[in-house]
């Protein structure tokens, strides 16, 4: 199965770096799609279904959480696999994300195979498969 | 405590550099001689300190750095925008690893989003007179890049 991928971050240098990554990992893509904040990522969801996004949370006009409480309390998205990739280390924002109901969680900088690792768990894909 | 140490501002440097962009940076060989240019990237830090972190580079290193990223050997023709970010993020990686270990307790950790300008050299030595706490680096080719920390006026103990 070939996912279709949305990338959430203020940040056009790590956009790049995580559709490398994720390339690079094997991951099997069929649409990478971008946004450069909270508010961009909405409007892509509305013309565009999507099985994964990743999420930054520091980010201008709509931040990363706000977004992930928005697609959390709409049915449509209720349930979409999201993964934080945040240079927020610290366990009470994990624990803050958890609580949110995020799928996955990456600390920057991050390997490739953590990242491949993280999105598997999230999709439930067998890496032994 | 109201600001990183010296020691975790270094090992942030090292860490960012190299696990971010392949990059390898040490102490200094010689007396660091900045050019006319350079590139300041900066993030507000209010929650564990309360300040400026800031992140001092010279654009040519920059431009690797944005390469880098992207996993090419060499700069290609970089847009300025591109170098800016790459200086940008990194900082924003180095200060999410400082407050990391700060971090663990709430309230939880808050900084801004990086700002990234173009500045001379006399205002860089404005900035390092200021400073509480500052590392200066070496990177590939002799490119200094320099760490900084700057109380929020109030804040002095």
């Amino acid at each position: 199965m070939a996912y279709r991928v949305l990338i959430v971050d203020d940040s056009e240098i790590i956009r790049a770096v995580i559709k490398k990554s994720l390339l690079i990992s094997g991951f099997d893509v069929g649409a990478f799609f971008e946004a450069s904040d909270g508010e961009d990522a909405l409007q892509t969801l509305k013309h565009q279904w999507v099985d994964v996004v990743f999420v930054d949370i520091n980010m201008p006009k709509m931040r990363g959480d706000e977004l992930i409480a928005k697609l959390r309390r709409d049915e449509v998205t209720a349930a979409l696999p999201i993964i934080v990739i945040s240079s927020i280390r610290s366990q009470a924002m994990r624990d803050e994300m958890a609580k949110l109901g995020v799928n996955g969680y990456i600390a920057k900088p991050f390997y490739p195979e953590k990242l491949r690792e993280t999105v598997a768990t999230a999709l439930g894909i067998r890496e032994d498969a | 405590m109201s600001e990183p140490s010296t020691i975790d501002m270094r090992q942030a440097m090292v860490q960012v550099a190299e696990e971010a962009a392949y990059a390898f940076v040490d102490e200094p060989r010689a007396l660091v001689d900045w050019p006319n240019e350079i590139l300041v990237a900066q993030i507000e830090v209010r929650v564990p300190y309360c300040g400026e972190l800031m992140l001092a580079a010279v654009p040519a290193w920059c431009a690797w750095m944005a390469a880098s990223f992207e996993g090419h050997d060499e700069p290609q023709q970089e847009s300025i925008a591109k170098r800016n970010d790459a200086l940008g993020e990194l900082l924003n990686i180095m200060c999410g690893i400082l407050i990391g270990e700060e971090g663990n307790t709430t309230p939880r950790p808050s900084f801004g989003i990086p700002r990234v300008e173009v500045v001379e050299r006399r205002r860089l030595d404005e900035l390092l007179s200021i400073a509480s706490r500052h590392v200066v680096l070496e990177a590939e080719f002799g490119h200094p890049i320099a760490l900084l920390f700057v109380k929020n006026e109030g804040t002095h103990s």
